[in-house]
């Protein structure tokens, strides 16, 4: 399945993978913006915001009524990061008119809520955000930040990934700063809103049974008369990539949680934009994407000193997170452990078959691709971010091609560049009062 | 062989049942995706800690959590391998998982379907314990365990099932703990795998681009030539209908409290057919009561008193079932005020009938959207093969329920006695600290 392009009277681009496959499509309206400490999170907030109610639909359950009674179409934010963009937009799940038992044109309703949402915000006399919503969305922002301890592995996680990018676009929080967000005002938002509309420029996907003509027409109906004079929009930036790692950062930090996490980021060096990307996308699914892959194996299996132990990689950035729970007691053996995992592999101490069973596992998962709308629109939306034109099929067929040597020649340019630790306290208490 | 086919016309849909000379129920799914998903389950799940053997003889306890520990250890072979390898080499994907009545052993894969069904139906009817990798996996779990121990929401998810239910297993934590699973040595797993792990008490589930005959030339070859029915029979102590206590609460690293609502089912029917169509009268009156659309959650968001972080619904399997509204507040006990007023208000003036169409409608395209995928399906499925229905009534049961139908469940299911709330705190300001 490979999608067609199209243009929008908007100046944006619809692209299209038009299947009979499955009984709900998918379709995405999203906002490139490159990553900007000052602008990011103020964006988060704004979508929220957005999101509490419109002219027609002035409050929360308005909208979410209309969206239930469009057959529960989930309308989704979408707010996250890609490389050292910021992707911003809504995604919804639309049932195809084959199921509906009028066959209303589902896809022209639910984009009107979206414009509705975009562009039409409730405002008040001076043109302003409607104070109450800004404020609530203030506090549940604040309180989501807050939140990010109640998820030890998630916390672990993301303070490791902000000390690793630390220099660089992404490392800035995606939700900010609770002290910048009590500050601002509904009149600086509102400034943020007008700024976003006029550099709108949407890219959509739909994946789905329509015709890319009916979609087509939906959008521009809706968003027609938008800026189409920001068409021309310069293409994305691409990524800042650190290829090696200078010295080792060593952080540890405290949490009142029974677990300690141990986290290793890595730079790889390598993107999805070098040669060397299949190599390292199988390097890591060997040490540590499967069960049984190094880290699995060898560190839970073996070593018993985890339930999980496992490896990332971004291949936008580059880098690559091996992530455990354990014992606080554990945390030497774990880090050398995982360490000499690397070594292994560096030194070509793995079969052929671990080889082409991760080669197998990868083009497994891409031939499978195909079987999900929101995958497929994951793999070409990000690909053409950074002007990729590979298809799903071509990319696969190149895992094929990797050899023993391209994996050891991958992980021997990995280097650490940042050691984080989250020590658990309750655990510690714990044996404390048995020492006692 | 036995074959029975089900389809529908609506969903564009069908599946056949093959009852296996082996013993074991097969079903097949066709379906045109690349991945074909296999699902090999045990109708033997954490719940099932107390039973009478087929010789007879008093009832057995076992420690909890074995259940969870059988599906770790099952991967390992007599040879030394791991079946995890065999389905790599295979080019599949595989896993497993335990719930409170059934253990699932899955793999999907894009090509080598045979190779891959012949592993999943030969490792799991070859249990391999040594005291060895018992003890080794004892480790591994218990590391499990934590993790689910420093989760907030599965911690005060747990509570609440203490104390809703004051005997029957379901209070009891899937994994166990760390002392109950010590208890479990290779003998106690292989008596287990020999009561449950019958081919009559076990279901295969395929979906994908496959046909019965595939699924039949693997199943005729690897499984046994006729069946060896012999079941161990469940021993329940009698619940009580009322909850075991109204409150139980905890401290642990949060930002501000969550609260779990529950509210038990005490009269789930035992007739599977009547079980299936309380639950989608419930499901759809949860729907409307707690949806994001709805007016509770609206007026409380609104009012700044919970946060996006909520959810609400009913579940019931065979012998047990409750609603569990979930969010976090900073005044818990104000929601669960405001909550009560809100039900007894509903009660007294009746449903809206055009909301209950509203909520009929998004629990028709979430059903429309469960076929869009092998996996789902393959586990949807076993669900209720279990249960000896078809899959394909729910839908004819949601469309047929009444306005009638689900006030009068109203009145029913939210009495006073049957709510109890479960409270994570965060610690207080000295606590975390230390």
């Amino acid at each position: 399945m490979i999608p067609k392009k199209y243009p929008l009277a908007c100046g944006g681009t619809l692209s299209v993978c038009r299947t009979d496959k499955f009984k709900a499509g998918m379709l995405s309206v999203s906002l490139v913006l490159p990553i900007e400490r000052e602008r990011t999170w103020m964006t988060s907030l704004l979508l929220s915001v957005l999101r509490r109610g419109t002219e027609k639909y002035p409050t929360l359950a308005a909208i979410n009524r209309q969206l239930d009674y469009l057959y529960g179409t989930e309308l989704s934010i979408r707010n996250f990061y890609r490389g050292d963009c910021q992707i911003v937009g809504f995604s919804a799940d639309l049932l195809g008119s084959a199921f509906l038992p009028d066959g209303e044109d589902l896809a022209a309703e639910v984009l009107d809520v979206m414009h509705q949402i975009l562009f039409c915000p409730l405002l008040d006399a001076n043109g302003c955000l409607d104070a109450r919503y800004v404020e609530s969305e203030k506090k549940q922002q604040c309180d989501h930040i807050r939140a990010l301890k109640n998820s030890p592995r998630g916390y672990a996680s993301e303070r490791c990934r902000s000390i690793l990018y630390r220099n660089e676009p992404c490392g800035a929080s995606i939700y900010g700063e609770i002290e910048a967000i009590e500050r601002v005002t509904a009149e600086e938002l509102t400034a943020h809103w007008r700024w976003l509309l006029s550099v709108l420029h949407l890219d959509c996907f739909y994946v789905g049974a329509e015709s890319a003509e009916r979609i087509r027409a939906a959008l521009d109906v809706t968003f027609g008369a938008v800026n189409p004079a920001v068409g021309k929009q310069d293409p994305p930036p691409l990524p800042t990539v650190v290829r090696t790692a200078e010295e080792i950062i060593q952080t540890e930090e405290t949490l009142a949680a029974g677990q300690s996490q141990l986290v290793l980021a890595l730079r790889t060096g390598i993107t999805v934009l070098d040669p060397a990307y299949y190599a390292c996308m199988v390097a890591n699914e060997m040490l540590g994407n499967s069960p049984i892959s190094k880290l699995f194996v060898q560190v839970r299996e073996r070593l018993s000193l985890c339930y999980f132990c496992s490896s990332h990689y971004n291949s936008y950035k580059g880098t690559l997170l091996i992530h455990c729970g354990l014992d606080a007691k554990d945390r030497e053996a774990a880090e050398e452990a995982i360490l000499a995992q690397l070594r292994t592999m560096a030194n070509g101490e793995f079969s052929r078959e671990e080889l082409l069973a991760a080669k197998q596992s990868i083009q497994s998962a891409y031939r499978q691709l195909g079987d999900s709308p929101a995958a497929l629109e994951s793999f070409y939306f990000g690909r053409s971010l950074l002007g990729l034109k590979e298809t799903v099929e071509s990319t696969r067929k190149r895992f094929g091609a990797v050899t023993r040597e391209d994996v050891i020649a991958a992980v021997r340019g990995m280097t650490v560049d940042v050691v984080y630790f989250l020590r658990g306290t309750l655990a510690q208490k714990e044996d404390d009062d048995e020492d006692n | 062989m036995k074959t029975t086919e089900y389809s529908s016309a609506v969903l564009n849909e069908h599946y056949v049942k093959i009852a296996h000379r082996s013993g074991l129920s097969i079903y097949v799914f066709p379906k045109k995706m690349a991945a074909t998903c296999a699902f090999l389950t045990a109708h033997y799940g954490s719940i099932d800690n107390c039973f009478c053997t087929p010789e007879g003889g008093e009832p057995v306890t076992v420690p909890d959590g074995i259940a969870h520990f059988l599906e770790h250890k099952l991967f390992e072979n007599e040879d030394g391998s791991d079946s995890f390898e065999h389905f790599a080499a295979l080019g599949a994907d595989a896993n497993a998982f335990t719930t409170y009545n059934r253990t699932s052993y899955l793999f999907n894969c894009t090509s080598q379907f045979e190779e891959s069904l012949t592993e999943l139906l030969r490792f799991v009817t070859h249990p391999h314990f040594t005291a060895e990798s018992v003890a080794k996996e004892q480790g591994i779990i218990a590391q499990e365990i934590r993790e689910y121990e420093d989760s907030p929401w599965e911690r005060c998810f747990q509570m609440l099932l203490e104390a809703l239910y004051k005997h029957h297993p379901v209070r009891r934590n899937i994994c166990g703990s760390v002392a109950s699973i010590a208890e479990i040595t290779p003998e106690l797993l292989y008596d287990c795998h020999r009561m449950f792990y019958n081919l009559s008490n076990m279901a295969l589930v395929v979906c994908g681009d496959v046909t019965p005959g595939q699924v039949l030339r693997v199943a005729d070859h690897v499984l046994p030539k006729q069946a060896d029915p012999l079941a161990a029979v469940r021993v329940m102590r009698e619940e009580p209908a009322l909850v075991h206590q109204c409150r139980c609460e905890t401290r642990m690293q949060v930002a501000k409290p969550l609260f779990s609502i529950g509210i038990k089912d005490p009269n789930v029917p035992t007739d599977p057919m009547q079980r299936l169509r309380r639950d989608a009268a419930l499901t759809l009156l949860d729907e409307l009561l707690f949806s994001r659309a709805g007016e509770f959650y609206s007026s409380l968001f609104e009012k700044n008193l919970i946060s996006a972080s909520f959810s609400g619904g009913y579940s019931c399997e065979e012998g047990f079932g409750f609603h569990a509204i979930s969010g976090e507040s900073d005044d818990p006990e104000l929601v669960f005020t405001l909550l009560q007023e809100y039900l007894d208000r509903v009660i007294r003036e009746g449903i809206d009938r055009e909301a209950l169409e509203r909520c009929r409608r998004v629990l028709y395209a979430d059903e429309l959207r469960s076929y869009d995928s092998t996996d789902e399906i393959a586990n949807r499925l076993t669900a209720f093969v279990f249960e000896d229905v078809d899959l394909f009534s729910y839908l004819p049961i949601l469309q047929s329920i009444t306005k009638e139908e689900v006030e009068s469940l109203l009145r029913e299911v939210f009495r006073k006695e049957y709510f109890a709330m479960a409270v994570v705190r965060p610690f207080e300001e000295k606590e975390s600290k230390k």
